[in-house]
């Protein structure tokens, strides 16, 4: 498994805030193959749309980024302008949460598609109108003239992510970053843009980043889920396993605070306390106050990303002390009794 | 603030307007100072114009000589002992005129802003939170009254009222009602439309109840915000009506009015009645422009 | 988009009517009447007196004066000058010609350096260029025309000898000449109103979602910024251009006096003090149709611009 189409090697981000260095992102190592969809799931703070930003360096002002990004064999961080926007034009797209926030409001969609279009593809208006109205049947669209003459305001949010898809879509890119692309959708809409993914990723050979907090959501999509808190990877697992058998409490507790639907449940399984503001991070595992598995050396040391002992979880990697020991499903239903 | 409303409101100083929050309520602000960290900036704002102001009124006691009289065989003499800024063309010391300036270049946009204010904080509470007819009249009258621009109606009252002082800050006040009214019902349309003004009507308390116990106090920073851009703007118009004749009158000293006479000593070298007649209006406005955008900041982010 | 344009356009003729009749009322009872002002302070005898009310339409009740005068105005007569004995079309028209130049030339002034700064501070936000600008508006704002007039009087003028003193000049470069200081004194608070309000828009909108977005599609900052960016600004640019108009024709009476321009806003000063009423009643009501006829056109370029504005309901 040896050249993946995205290798992420020790990525740190921070800013400067009133004077002093905050750390958004505190070493992360990811991987992406070619067609591959992996999920990264996160809190809110927790660094997940900041690492993925930093694929294409799309990072606002006063962002310090360190460690490396390799695309396709190409250095991103040690990239130029002209270079960045080559690979933001062809190689990688991104779609972001807010389908009506993410689209320019005085343009009709035809001429946001087309211009996209014209401009990384250098087709003439006529080509290009004609490709707009293809890729908009592509992403489920039929009525494609009525919806290219039309403001975005004047069409629904569903309709709008798929126009935004239509138009990442359009120069043929090899990865797709969707932050939170359903989160402000109703739910019938989040399956259907799940579907379209699904489809995309089938006919193109797309490889997906799909950010999300749901991880239900990102399961039916991804094969592989890395899970991140405070900044780092606590866990990456292909998605069976790691609904099976998670190996980080985190991500124990993150699959059991979802409501059941086939059990009575009397409370739902929140995990206490809340994620820590970088500020007051203490030294060692930074999920260590609200673990429920937490010892003295928990407290100490940044528990490495690693393998895990056991045979089955080769490719699988887990940041926590314990994890050789602990069974944090069984542990955390144990907990949970005690608590109820 | 933003609100979903297009340019299409009859009248043309439409300040509420599409995803404009750049303008939000409040009519002309600056929008120079930051979002935060502006407390300071209005601090010092602050104390320059309360030294003004404390000038202005010490000035007997500051001023070496009287503005009013002049020796006219010491005319347009230069710095010297005596006469600290010189002399203007009618043998006047220019500083004590400076000084008992401060008096009718504060004292008169005061008057404007608390007479505007006076007339169109009711009227606009009025018009936002009962609405219908009243909201009809009142709004169409600001209408016609801001289809002109701002001085020349000023200029046309003073036309109809006559030259002088009391006249011009009435007809500066007259033109500055709309600008302060629309401002207040714009702010009351915005809280009528918040469920505790409900919950008063809910529980049967007079509109004159909910106005004043509730509306008015949510909508006060802004009403003072507002107040105080309108005192730096009447500042600059009563005394621009001061250098064209049209205020306040000879002798009594004035900023705009030695603007006007010192100009007419530039030819003959004189320069320091025009100058420092026009670095005291610089300073007291641009410190009332300070403060009031510290202030509108502050009453924007406490909304 | 036609209904709207219609609908302002209509707009846009009441208020004219509604003005023209403040214009007329305001100033039908101001002191000096004009009887006394005719007869030179002269004592007349009642006949005479009456014969002069008759002669000037003095005798007729209000609206039907105002109906007169109305009429008069849409044929291009506005009565007569008192104070230079003929009409007043004859006195005030040839003044429109300095005014409108000068009113231009600050207008270009504005829309160059006004939007360029405002556009240099936004895309530079919070470095060296975004401060200047921000100080020079500071001060720029507190600089009325007369007050930046004055000044630029004394120092490139009366100090530098760069530029006349007064006057508008001959036709030509010397009108320019004659013109630029004028017409810097009325545009320097006008660039600090646009400069500060392009800047906030357009900060404004650079930080919106959609721009990163355009960004992660491979598109240079120019055309993101040109095109995109810029557009999504215009419309409180455009709005607050209203504002800006009638600052502009405001500015244009202090100008003209400064520098003893001879157009509309001296002329409008002197009758004032002379009580020429009909030269000010015609000169207010060009101003204030100036000043709708603008405001109506920004308010259709503000539509045009943006489309949510064309479905959106009345307040």
């Amino acid at each position: 498994m040896s050249n993946p189409l995205l290798q992420i090697t020790d990525l740190k981000v921070s800013a400067a805030s009133a004077g002093r260095r905050v750390d958004i992102v505190r070493g992360v190592n990811l991987e992406v193959e070619r067609g591959q969809a992996l999920a990264l799931i996160g809190e809110s703070g927790s660094g997940k749309s900041m690492t993925a930003r930093c694929i294409t360096k799309l990072l606002p002002r006063g962002f310090v980024i360190d460690g490396k990004v390799i695309f396709d064999g190409a250095d991103v961080l040690a990239m130029q302008a002209p270079a960045l926007r080559e690979l933001r034009a062809r190689r990688v797209a991104l779609i972001t949460q807010d389908p009506r926030a993410g689209i320019d409001p005085l343009q009709t969609c035809g001429d946001a598609l087309v211009e996209v279009i014209r401009t990384n593809l250098g087709l003439s208006r006529r080509e290009a109108t004609d490709k707009a109205a293809g890729l908009l049947r592509e992403v489920g669209i039929l009525d494609t003239d009525r919806v290219m003459s039309c403001y975005p305001h004047q069409l629904s949010g569903g309709m709008l992510q798929r126009i935004l898809i239509a138009g990442a879509i359009a120069t043929g890119p090899d990865l797709l970053i969707a932050d939170e692309p359903t989160t402000a959708l109703d739910v019938t809409t989040q399956a259907e843009i799940i579907e379209l993914f699904k489809k995309l990723m089938a006919s193109k050979g797309l490889a997906v980043i799909f950010i999300s907090h749901d991880l239900d959501l990102a399961a039916s999509l991804c094969s592989r889920v890395a899970v991140m808190y405070a900044g780092r990877l606590v866990e990456v697992s292909d998605t069976p396993t790691l609904f099976a058998a998670p190996r980080h409490p985190y991500t124990a507790g993150l699959l059991a605070a979802r409501p059941k639907l086939h059990s009575r449940q009397l409370r739902l399984e929140a995990i206490p306390g809340r994620p820590p503001i970088t500020a007051e991070m203490a030294p060692g595992c930074a999920f260590a106050p609200r673990c429920g598995f937490a010892t003295a050396r928990c407290h100490q040391g940044l528990p490495p990303l690693t393998t895990p002992g056991r045979a089955a979880d080769i490719t699988n990697e887990v940041a926590c002390w314990r994890c050789d020991e602990l069974d944090v499903v069984e542990g955390l239903a144990t907990q949970g009794r005690g608590r109820g | 603030m933003r609100r979903r409303r297009p340019a299409t409101a009859i009248g043309t100083k439409t300040m509420i307007t599409v995803d404009a929050p750049i303008e939000s309520a409040v009519v002309r602000r600056l929008t120079i100072l930051p979002r935060g960290g502006s407390a300071r900036i209005a601090l010092a704002a602050s104390i320059i114009i309360a030294g003004l102001a404390v000038i202005a009124l010490c000035a007997p006691l500051l001023a070496p000589h009287d503005p009013t009289q002049g020796d006219l065989s010491n005319a347009l003499a230069g710095s010297s002992a005596q006469h600290l800024l010189g002399t203007d063309q009618n043998g006047r010391d220019i500083l004590s005129r400076l000084i008992y300036g401060g008096r009718t270049a504060l004292l008169g946009p005061l008057g404007v802003t608390l007479l505007a204010t006076a007339i169109g904080l009711p009227l606009g509470l009025l018009a936002g939170h009962v609405g219908s007819v009243v909201d009809s009249v009142v709004s169409r009258v600001w209408d016609v009254l801001l289809a002109f621009p701002t001085t020349v109606l000023g200029i046309l009252l003073v036309a109809a009222i006559g030259p002088g002082y009391t006249g011009a800050i009435i007809a500066m006040a007259i033109a500055y009602v709309p600008l302060m009214g629309r401002m207040v019902r714009g702010a009351t349309i915005v809280e009528r439309q918040k469920p505790y003004v409900d919950a008063c009507r809910v529980q049967g308390f007079s509109t004159a109840r909910i106005l004043f116990r509730h509306v008015l106090p949510a909508i006060t920073p802004l009403v003072v915000a507002q107040a105080t851009l309108n005192f730096g703007y009447s500042l600059l118009d009563l005394a621009g009506l001061a250098y064209l004749g049209l205020g306040v009158q000879p002798p009594t000293a004035d900023w705009g009015q030695m603007l006007n006479t010192g100009q007419g000593g530039l030819v003959l070298g004189a320069s320091s009645e025009m100058a420092s007649a026009a670095i005291a209006i610089l300073v007291a406005v641009v410190s009332v422009n300070l403060l009031g955008d510290a202030l509108v900041n502050r009453a924007e982010a406490s909304r | 988009m036609f209904l709207f344009v219609g609908r302002r356009l209509a707009v846009a003729v009441i208020q004219l009517f509604v003005t023209s009749l403040v214009i007329f009322g305001v100033l039908y009872n101001a002191p000096g009447s004009p009887i006394d002002l005719l007869s030179g302070g002269n004592r007349l005898s009642v006949e005479a007196k009456e014969a002069l009310r008759q002669r000037f339409h003095l005798d007729e009740p209000f609206l039907q004066q105002y109906g007169r005068w109305l009429s008069g105005t849409i044929r291009g007569d506005f009565g007569q000058s008192i104070a230079a004995n003929d009409s007043v079309t004859a006195v005030v028209g040839p003044r429109i010609p300095p005014t409108l130049q000068l009113a231009a030339y600050a207008f270009l002034l504005v829309a160059i350096v006004g939007v360029t700064a405002g556009i240099l501070a936004a895309v530079h936000r919070g470095r060296i260029a975004d401060t200047m600008v921000s100080a020079a508006v500071l001060v720029g704002s507190a600089m009325s025309p007369y007050v930046s007039g004055t000044l630029l009087l004394a120092t490139l003028s009366v100090g530098m000898g760069w530029f006349p003193l007064f006057g508008s000049g001959v036709a030509g470069l010397d009108r320019i000449h004659h013109l630029t200081l004028p017409a810097v004194a009325l545009s320097i608070p006008l660039i600090a109103l646009i400069a500060r309000t392009c800047r906030a828009s357009l900060s404004e909108v650079l930080n919106r979602e959609f721009i990163e977005v355009l960004r992660s599609r491979g598109f240079t900052e120019r055309r993101i910024v040109g095109v995109h960016a810029l557009k999504g600004a215009l419309v409180p640019v455009l709005t607050v251009s209203g504002l800006a108009f009638g600052f502009l024709i405001s500015g244009t009476v202090f100008a003209e006096n400064v520098f003893g321009v001879g157009g509309l806003g001296s002329l409008l000063i002197q009758s004032v003090q002379s009580k020429d009423y009909a030269v000010v009643q015609a000169i207010v009501l060009i101003l204030v149709a100036a000043f709708i006829v603008l405001n109506l056109a920004v308010d259709v370029l503000c539509v045009a611009v943006d489309p949510r504005l064309r479905s959106a309901p009345k307040p």
